[in-house]
């Protein structure tokens, strides 16, 4: 497996969906102004109010953004909606990248989907959105759509990301004014599953689900790399005989607990563990909504802690 | 960071020729194996003429040719002559503050050795005398050792093993003809679990059964009042968490995922948990040993000699899978 180093997007404020986007968008592609990213590149994005498309001449690193030209949106951080931008993973040593579309589809939605082949055909049509291949995969084959806060997409936004992962939230000031995604490659998949590639498709849903309608995951199918299944599981651990379960148990000694790394397992025809999710967690139901564990080493979210937390790693020293 | 070092299927006629090899592997002095170099503490020959029990010469614990072990050429754990009544302490060599813990193994037969924990690392030297029962700590777990079986006849036997842990396999190779334990460290424990030890009970049972049968093999102190005055609690009812999918749908018992996709296994973490009432607790993760699938069969290995697996009940339970060296063949060829 390739190295990969986890670069974190600490809670960042933005008063609307668009330059919450924008900017993690500078994240992905480390054109930030001070805060380092994995790298990943631009493909192409489309500017509606241009009617626009366009292939960057820096696709990633410093000056990205800006070397789009004329009057663009992303390039003069004023995206409206329906603006789209197609990117590409930054994984070493000749291994299969992904691409990820995100659309600024509503003033408080953000739909994405991946091309685990990436196989995007730039050039076409000045249209949102665009054409996508054939294997594209988000909620089975549509886009996923992932609602921000406020009447403009008010919130904060956190990732978490490497070269070929990204995991992210929104939230608001409310308990449950919080949503989460992921989509990207899984750690310690089968040698001969070349593009180990998944993506989340509900992320109202903000916890480690456990139970049997739990289908949230997808990807195409490594038997025959051309199905797209969607009836991916969450994988955790729990004791048999014992009926408990280690993360949702009020009577556990809790200063702190072990971490677990959830993993994703589909069901049916094409079934198959995938494997464990990088740089995210499961943490204890104890931890309730929101809280840092350790020193600051980690944070966790949820939005309902009758079941597991999400945990992200974290940078030591942002407030949470 | 850990190294885990192999000693893989190695073939011995008797149980007591293994023992000449175990310690000396696990302070690195066997001939033709690198062990994890942990630390003699203290041993004893019941046979020996003049000085049955001996603490290794200072800054030399590392090796079973050190002068105190030496002196005489009479001292069995030298001399690789181990006998029964003859015990020897190791300590583990975790470093970066860790607490280390000592391990007293007993030699109580022609085939049996039993395996108790000292999770405090506080054995106390020369406590007891001479005998084949020394004083150990009020912190050992178990309090009652565990006896881990080998065989008379010729036998394979394994070791996985790191600075914080160890997990041993003896195999007659028919099967049910086989023991295994762990002991030592699980990971991910919290920083302030301050003795994350662990040791399995049965070593006659060589699977995992947890998911049907709640036996409680697994031991450990505990770590809510382990630095309180007093504090000595003993539990002895960990259970092991298995990964699975929902409800009870676990990865390696469940028959409809054991179909195996493109044609590869895969080893999966298992947890340890200890429902203790006040005790109540999710150690961490076993290390260098894993689940596999139930239906996978008794022994065999996978992810290119990556991991090995045993299990003297498949199809009923799930496998113990151990890292493995990614080359020697289990069953071995020859």
């Amino acid at each position: 497996m390739p190295l990969t180093a986890v670069k974190i997007y600490p809670k960042q404020y933005h008063a609307t969906l668009g330059k919450g986007l924008r900017d993690l968008v500078a994240f992905l592609i480390n054109d930030h102004a001070s805060i380092t990213g994995p790298g990943w590149s631009i493909v192409e994005a489309f500017d509606s109010a241009a009617v626009s498309r366009q292939i960057p001449s820096t696709p990633s690193g410093s000056g990205a953004l800006n070397s789009f030209t004329g009057t663009f949106s992303w390039k003069d951080d004023t995206l409206t909606t329906d603006d789209w931008i197609v990117l590409e993973t930054n994984i070493a040593g000749g291994n299969p990248e992904f691409q990820f579309y995100m659309e600024y589809a509503t003033a408080t939605t953000l739909q994405y989907i991946m091309f685990p082949f990436e196989d995007f055909s730039t050039g076409g049509g000045a249209v949102s959105p665009p054409t996508f291949p054939s294997r594209a995969v988000g909620s089975t084959t549509s886009v996923v759509t992932h609602t921000a806060f406020g009447t403009a997409g008010e919130g904060w936004y956190t990732a978490v990301a490497d070269e070929q992962m990204l995991s992210f939230c929104i939230t608001m000031g409310g308990k449950t004014s919080i949503s989460w995604g992921y989509v990207g490659s899984i750690d310690e998949a089968f040698s001969n599953d070349t593009r180990p590639f998944v993506i989340y498709d509900n992320p109202s849903v903000v916890i480690i689900y456990n139970g049997s309608g739990g289908t949230y995951w997808n990807r195409v199918s490594p038997i025959d790399n051309d199905t797209i299944i969607g009836t991916g599981y969450w994988m955790m651990p729990k004791p048999g005989a014992a009926a408990t379960d280690l993360f949702i148990d009020s009577t556990f000694w809790l200063p702190r607990q072990p971490l677990a790394s959830p993993g994703i397992v589909f069901t049916g025809t094409h079934n198959h563990v995938v494997g464990f999710l990088r740089n995210v967690y499961m943490g204890h139901n104890g931890n309730a909504y929101r809280n840092i564990l350790g020193s600051k080493d980690y944070i966790c979210f949820s939005d309902d802690p009758t079941d597991a937390c999400i945990v992200f790693p974290w940078d030591g020293s942002t407030e949470w | 960071m850990t190294t885990t070092r192999f000693y893989a299927a190695q073939n011995k006629t008797s149980f007591l020729s293994f023992c000449a090899d175990f310690a000396r592997f696990l302070i690195n002095d066997l001939a033709s194996f690198t062990g994890p170099g942990w630390k003699i503490v203290e041993a004893y020959d019941n046979d020996c003429p003049t000085t049955k029990r001996r603490v290794p010469t200072p800054l030399d614990e590392k090796n079973m040719d050190n002068t105190s072990f030496s002196t005489g050429s009479d001292f069995g754990w030298q001399q690789n002559s181990i006998g029964t009544s003859d015990w020897i302490v190791l300590e583990s060599v975790i470093g970066g503050g860790a607490t280390e813990f000592q391990v007293i193994f007993k030699i109580t037969g022609t085939t049996t050795m039993t395996i108790q924990l000292m999770p405090k690392g506080d054995f106390p030297i020369g406590g007891g005398g001479d005998t084949p029962n020394p004083t150990l700590p009020s912190t050992t777990v178990p309090a009652s050792a565990p006896t881990i079986t080998g065989y008379t006849s010729a036998a394979r036997y394994s070791i996985v093993a790191d600075e914080g842990m160890f997990a041993f396999l003896f195999d007659a190779l028919t099967l049910t003809g086989c023991n295994w334990t762990y002991v030592g460290q699980v990971d991910g424990a919290p920083s302030d679990d301050s003795y994350p030890y662990v040791i399995w009970d049965t070593p006659a049972q060589v699977t995992f059964n947890d998911l049907v049968a709640a036996s409680g093999n697994w031991h450990r102190l505990s770590p809510v009042n382990a630095d309180l005055p007093g504090g000595d609690s003993l539990l002895s009812n960990g259970l092991e968490a298995h990964y699975y999918q929902y409800a009870t749908n676990y990865i390696h018992w469940s028959t409809d995922l054991g179909v195996l996709v493109l044609a590869q296994e895969r080893p999966l973490p298992i947890g340890v948990f200890f429902p203790d009432a006040g005790h109540r607790h999710f150690a961490g993760w076993l290390r260098n040993v894993y689940s596999a699938h139930r239906n996978m069969g008794a022994l065999g290995t996978f992810g290119n000699k990556d991991y090995m697996f045993r299990n003297d009940d498949a199809d009923s339970y799930i496998a113990i899978c151990f890292a493995w060296d990614g080359s020697t063949a289990y069953p071995p060829t020859s």
